[in-house]
C-alpha cells in the first residue's frame, strides 16, 4: 500500500509542478507544453489505476492527435504574438488563494469525517481509487448536480454567440 | 518470464537491465551497419561504388562517421528556442528505441512483458511525432518549420491507417500481445497473415514506409524543397541522434511486419510440416532474416522511386490507405464469423 | 481520368524495382582516380603552354593579338615591343590567368604560327591565385614538363588546324600541316 501512495503522491507533485509551469512560462508554446505534459500524466494516473487500455488510448488519440491539432494551429501564429504572454506566478494574488483554500479545506474535512465505517481511513488517503468508489456511490447526486451547474455557463455562451451571429445577418 | 517470479527484487532489476543492455547493444550496431548497408546497396543501384576507402570494403565507415559526428561543432543558432532544441532529438531517439521494450525477439526473450504490446507502439508513435515537431519550432528557420508541419501532419494521417490495419491482426488473434499474434497466426488456417490480410499487408508497408519518413514519403527532409526539412539547424551529435532515432523506428517498423504479417520467428505450420528440419534453425535468426529482408525492402524502394508530392500524399492516405484497411477489417471479421 | 484496370497490378512500380534489383549486380562503371586513370585522348584541353620553337628556343608567338581579341573570357594579355628595323613585332610579355580560363580552345584555333596550345597534362591544382597566374617562363615550362613525356617524334593538335575550313580562309603557315618536332635531350 505505501509504494501506492508514495507514487502517487509523486504523479500529484508532478500534476502541481506542471500547472504552476503553465502559469510561469511567458511563451504560449511552452505554456502548451506544460499542459501536454499533465495529458501525458494523465495516462500514468490511468496507468496506476490499472487501466492499461485506458492509459494507452488517452496518449494516441489525446496527445498524439489532438494535441498536435493545436500546437498546429499555434505555430500558424506570428512570434510576437505568442510571445507576449503576461501570466506570472507572482501576478497571481495569493488573496485568490484563500477561498479556494478554505473550500478545499472544508471539502476534505466534510470528506473525512463522513467516511463511512466499510471504508477504512488509511485506504482512503492513499488510493484514488477507493475514494473515486466512495464519491460514486455517496455523492452521485450532488457530482450530477455540480456537472449541471458548470453546464449551464457553456449553454449560456452558445446562446450568446448564437445571438450575435444571428444580429449580424441582420 | 515465469522464472522471475520466485527470484528476489534486485536480481529481477538485474536480469532486466542486462536485458536492455542487450537489445541496445544488438540495435545500434545494427543501426550504425545500416547506415553503411544502406550507401552500399544505394551505391550499387545506382552504379557506384559505396564506400570502400576506411578498412576493408569500407567496414569502418559507420565508426569513421561516429567520430566525425562527435567531434563536429555543436552550433545553437540564435534565433533558437535552446531548451526545445536540445531536448527535440532525445525524444525522437528515445521514443524509437522505447517501442523495442514490447517487441519478442524470441519466445521467451521479451523486455517488457505488457498485454498492450501493440498499443504501446502506436502511443510512442504518437509522442515521438512531438520531437519532431519540436525540432522544425525550436529552430526558428522557415525551413525547419515547414519541415516539422509537413511531418506531423503526415505521421498524424498515416497513423490512422496503420492502425486500423493493425486492428485486423489483434482481431484476428484475439490479443494485443505481439507473442499471442504470432502463436495464433501460425497455428491458424493460412499458417501466415498475409494471405487473408493481404490488402492489410498493403497498407501496413506503405505507413510503415510514410511513419519513418524515408522515401518516398521523406517528404518532411525534401533536399529540393526544404534544405533538410527539420534537421536543417542541427549539426554534430544532434543530428547524428536524428539519424540514429530514424534508423531504429526503421528496424521497429521492420519487426512489426514480420511479426505481425510473417510469422514472427516461427514458419508456419505447412512449411515446417513439408521440411521439417526448418525446426532447426534457431528462432531469432529467423525472425533476424526476415527483418533484414524488409530492411532491404526499405533501402530498395528508397533507391528506386520519386518523391511523392504533398497533396498526393494526403490524399492517398485519406482516400485510398483508410476504406482498404477498412475493407481489410471486415474482410478479418468475416473470416471470423466463418470460424475458419 | 479513367486508368487501365490492369493499373492495380503495379507493373509499372514492380518493373521499377526489377531495374535496381538489375543494377545491383552490374559492374560499377566508377573509376577509383587516383588508383585507375582514365585514358586521356588528343586534342584534350589541359593545361596552357606556349610552344618552345626547336630551332630558336623561344615562343613562336609573332605578337598578332588574335588571341586576345577572341578569347571570351579575355584571360590572355599580351605586351610587345616594333623591331625599329624590320617593323616586325617581339612579344615580351604573355599571361594568361588560368582562373579565368573557360578552355574554350579559341586561342589556339586562332593562332596563324600554332604558338599557344592547350597541353593533354590536367593534374596542376594550385593552392596559391599566383601560381594559376602563367606567364611567359611558366608558359614555356609548362611545355618543356609537357613534352618531356610525350612519347611520340612529333607534336601535333587538332584544333590548330580544323578540318573543313577552305585553305583560302586560311593564314599562310596553317595552309599546310603544323607540326613541332619534339626534342629530347
Amino acid at each position: 500500500m505505501i509504494e501506492r501512495a508514495i507514487s502517487l503522491l509523486i504523479i500529484s507533485s508532478l500534476f502541481f509542478f506542471f500547472l504552476l509551469l503553465t502559469y510561469y512560462f511567458r511563451h504560449f508554446i511552452y505554456q502548451f507544453l506544460s499542459i501536454l505534459v499533465l495529458m501525458v500524466l494523465q495516462g500514468v494516473l490511468f496507468l496506476y489505476l490499472n487501466a492499461e487500455f485506458l492509459a494507452a488510448v488517452q496518449i494516441i488519440v489525446y496527445v498524439g492527435a489532438i494535441l498536435i491539432m493545436f500546437l498546429f494551429s499555434l505555430f500558424l501564429f506570428p512570434e510576437e504574438e505568442l510571445k507576449g504572454i503576461k501570466t506570472d506566478v507572482s501576478r497571481i494574488s495569493y488573496k485568490t488563494f484563500i477561498p479556494i483554500g478554505l473550500l478545499v479545506l472544508l471539502l476534505v474535512i466534510s470528506l473525512y469525517r463522513a467516511v463511512p465505517e466499510n471504508y477504512s481511513k488509511q485506504e482512503f488517503l492513499s488510493d484514488i481509487k477507493v475514494i473515486g468508489n466512495f464519491l460514486f456511490n455517496e455523492y452521485w447526486f450532488l457530482i450530477y448536480l455540480l456537472a449541471f451547474i458548470l453546464s449551464l455557463p457553456m449553454v449560456a455562451l452558445y446562446i450568446f454567440f448564437r445571438r450575435e451571429d444571428a444580429s449580424r445577418n441582420n | 518470464m515465469a522464472l522471475g517470479e520466485s527470484l528476489p527484487l534486485h536480481l529481477e532489476i538485474l536480469i532486466v537491465l542486462i536485458k536492455i543492455a542487450i537489445v541496445l547493444g544488438v540495435f545500434l550496431f545494427h543501426a550504425a551497419y545500416t547506415v553503411y548497408a544502406e550507401r552500399k546497396i544505394l551505391g550499387r543501384m545506382q552504379a557506384r561504388l559505396g564506400p570502400r576507402e576506411v578498412g576493408p570494403y569500407g567496414l569502418l565507415q559507420p565508426i569513421a562517421d561516429l567520430v566525425k559526428l562527435l567531434f563536429k561543432e555543436d552550433i545553437v543558432p540564435a534565433e533558437a528556442h535552446k531548451t526545445l532544441f536540445k531536448i527535440a532529438p532525445l525524444l525522437v531517439l528515445t521514443f524509437a528505441i522505447v517501442n523495442l521494450s514490447v517487441i519478442p525477439f524470441h519466445p521467451s526473450f521479451i523486455i517488457a512483458d505488457v498485454n498492450l504490446g501493440v498499443l504501446l507502439i502506436l502511443a510512442f508513435a504518437g509522442l515521438g511525432t512531438y520531437g519532431i515537431i519540436l525540432a522544425g519550432y525550436s529552430s526558428g528557420s522557415k525551413y525547419s518549420l515547414l519541415g516539422g508541419l509537413r511531418s506531423a501532419s503526415q505521421i498524424l494521417s498515416y497513423e490512422i491507417p496503420l492502425s486500423l490495419s493493425l486492428a485486423g491482426v489483434i482481431l484476428y488473434a484475439e490479443s494485443f500481445h505481439l507473442r499471442d499474434i504470432v502463436e495464433v497466426q501460425v497455428n491458424s488456417l493460412f499458417g501466415i497473415n498475409v494471405f487473408p490480410q493481404i490488402l492489410g499487408f498493403i497498407v501496413f508497408l506503405i505507413c510503415a514506409f510514410a511513419e519513418t519518413n524515408r522515401a518516398p514519403f521523406d517528404l518532411p527532409e525534401a533536399e529540393s524543397e526544404l534544405v533538410a526539412g527539420y534537421i536543417t539547424e542541427y549539426s554534430g551529435f544532434r543530428m547524428g541522434l536524428f539519424f540514429l532515432g530514424e534508423y531504429i523506428s526503421m528496424y521497429v517498423m521492420a519487426l512489426l511486419i514480420s511479426i505481425c504479417y510473417f510469422g514472427g520467428w516461427a514458419f508456419p505450420w505447412w512449411l515446417a510440416n513439408a521440411l521439417p528440419f526448418l525446426k532447426a534453425i534457431p528462432p531469432t535468426l529467423v525472425l533476424a532474416l526476415k527483418v533484414y529482408f524488409f530492411i532491404f525492402l526499405f533501402i530498395w524502394v528508397r533507391a528506386t522511386f520519386p518523391r511523392y508530392r504533398f497533396d498526393q500524399l494526403m490524399s492517398m492516405s485519406w482516400k485510398i490507405l483508410i476504406p482498404l484497411s477498412l475493407i481489410n477489417f471486415l474482410i478479418v471479421a468475416l473470416i471470423k464469423w466463418l470460424g475458419v | 481520368m479513367r486508368r487501365n484496370p490492369y493499373y492495380l497490378l503495379f507493373r509499372d512500380l514492380l518493373g521499377g524495382l526489377l531495374i535496381t534489383l538489375k543494377t545491383l549486380f552490374r559492374k560499377p562503371v566508377t573509376v577509383e582516380y587516383p588508383r585507375e586513370r582514365v585514358k586521356v585522348y588528343p586534342s584534350f584541353r589541359g593545361r596552357h603552354a606556349l610552344v618552345r620553337d626547336p630551332e630558336t628556343g623561344d615562343a613562336r608567338c609573332v605578337a598578332c593579338l588574335k588571341c586576345v581579341q577572341v578569347c571570351p573570357s579575355r584571360c590572355i594579355d599580351v605586351k610587345y615591343e616594333i623591331d625599329e628595323k624590320t617593323g616586325a613585332r617581339i612579344m615580351t610579355q604573355y599571361n594568361i590567368e588560368a582562373l579565368r580560363c573557360i578552355y574554350c580552345g579559341y586561342c589556339e584555333e586562332v593562332c596563324p604560327v600554332g604558338a599557344i596550345v592547350l597541353t593533354e597534362y590536367f593534374e596542376y591544382s594550385v593552392r596559391t591565385r599566383e601560381e594559376a597566374f602563367f606567364d611567359k617562363e611558366k608558359l614555356l615550362k609548362n611545355w618543356d614538363e609537357f613534352i618531356a613525356k610525350y612519347t611520340e617524334k612529333v607534336y601535333t593538335n587538332k584544333f590548330w588546324n580544323l578540318k573543313g575550313i577552305p585553305d583560302v580562309l586560311k593564314p599562310a603557315p596553317k595552309r599546310k600541316q603544323l607540326e613541332v618536332p619534339v626534342k629530347r635531350g
